[in-house]
């Protein structure tokens, strides 16, 4: 079992039909708490536990693109994040360039 | 990125992918790795590794198996059993179930028309391929009102299960206002 962040404990679970209830094996955290990845989906195999893990950045990303996607704007392959950085820088632009015009206005 | 862990939660190994899954299944039987790309609407596959080795030539190389690019189906869910899969679109109410072999053939279809104040969420599929599927209640369709006089508390939405035949006939309708997760163990069923 394991939560969105990481945390994880492994049980081990009876091999036959009875009333014996599954026992820990142990618990453990995949990537610390504060780094900001969520755990989206994982299984595990006899090799390893697979994790797909993402940032929270990139969650938003994708729910900002599936909007433009549903609103029937086409989004190339590779495009998606530069898109959003584009985006990002654009509004970073504006805000520092406003900032900037206020304060000359104050002076 | 996909990271592998050993048992014990050692990172092993992570290979960075260019597109999200919402959805990964480990499938000893058939050697895969089962993924849903949300992103690109299709079901695809990696081999497994089973070694350290082998995991950056395995999780590089994906093989298209089921593509709904065309369709008014796009899966956020998918259980599995030995021998099929299912998907589970949450957004229009949708399941469908395929067999795991090469020709991934359509077993059966299943539609949540009839009760829009519950969404399709989950499920598990037992080997001879009838379904339980977990149906969460939709807050957005139930007045705020309504909810509070029925259920007692605010943001806690009732689930309940429905048992779906091979053929996608509903069998039973079940009760389970507080299910959070279910699993399908050879001898259990945990919730």
């Amino acid at each position: 079992m394991a939560d969105d962040y990481g945390q994880i404990s492994v049980y081990s679970l009876p091999k036959s039909k009875s009333y014996i209830k599954p026992s820990i094996i142990g618990t453990g955290e995949l990537f610390p708490k504060n780094s900001r990845l969520l755990l989206e989906s994982f299984t595990v195999y006899e090799f390893a536990i697979v994790a797909y893990v993402r940032r929270f950045e990139q969650r938003s990303n994708e729910i900002e693109h599936s909007k433009l996607i549903k609103a029937g704007l086409p989004i190339m392959k590779g495009e998606q994040v530069c898109f959003y950085i584009f985006n990002l820088s654009l509004n970073y632009f504006f805000c520092f360039f406003s900032r900037v015009v206020v304060m000359i206005m104050v002076v | 990125m996909i990271y592998l862990f050993s048992h014990g939660g050692d990172e092993i190994d992570g290979v960075y992918q260019s597109h999200p899954i919402r959805t990964i299944l480990a499938d000893q039987i058939f050697g895969r790795l089962w993924a849903l790309n949300p992103m690109d609407n299709n079901v695809y596959c990696y081999m497994t590794p089973t070694n350290e080795n082998e995991i950056g030539k395995c999780l590089q190389e994906e093989e298209i198996l089921l593509d709904f690019t065309d369709e008014q189906f796009e899966p956020s869910t998918m259980i599995q059993s030995d021998q099929s899969i299912g998907l589970i679109d949450t957004e229009h109410d949708l399941y469908r179930l395929y067999t795991k072999d090469d020709k991934l053939r359509l077993i059966t279809t299943y539609e949540n028309s009839h009760n829009q104040q519950w969404k399709l969420t989950d499920g598990v599929i037992f080997k001879d391929n009838r379904t339980l599927l977990k149906l969460t209640e939709d807050k957005c369709s139930i007045d705020s009102n309504d909810r509070l006089k029925k259920n007692g508390f605010h943001n806690n939405p009732r689930r309940c299960l429905i048992e779906l035949t091979p053929d996608g006939q509903e069998k039973h309708r079940i009760q389970a206002d507080t299910l959070y997760s279910m699993a399908l163990g050879k001898h259990f069923f945990f919730r």
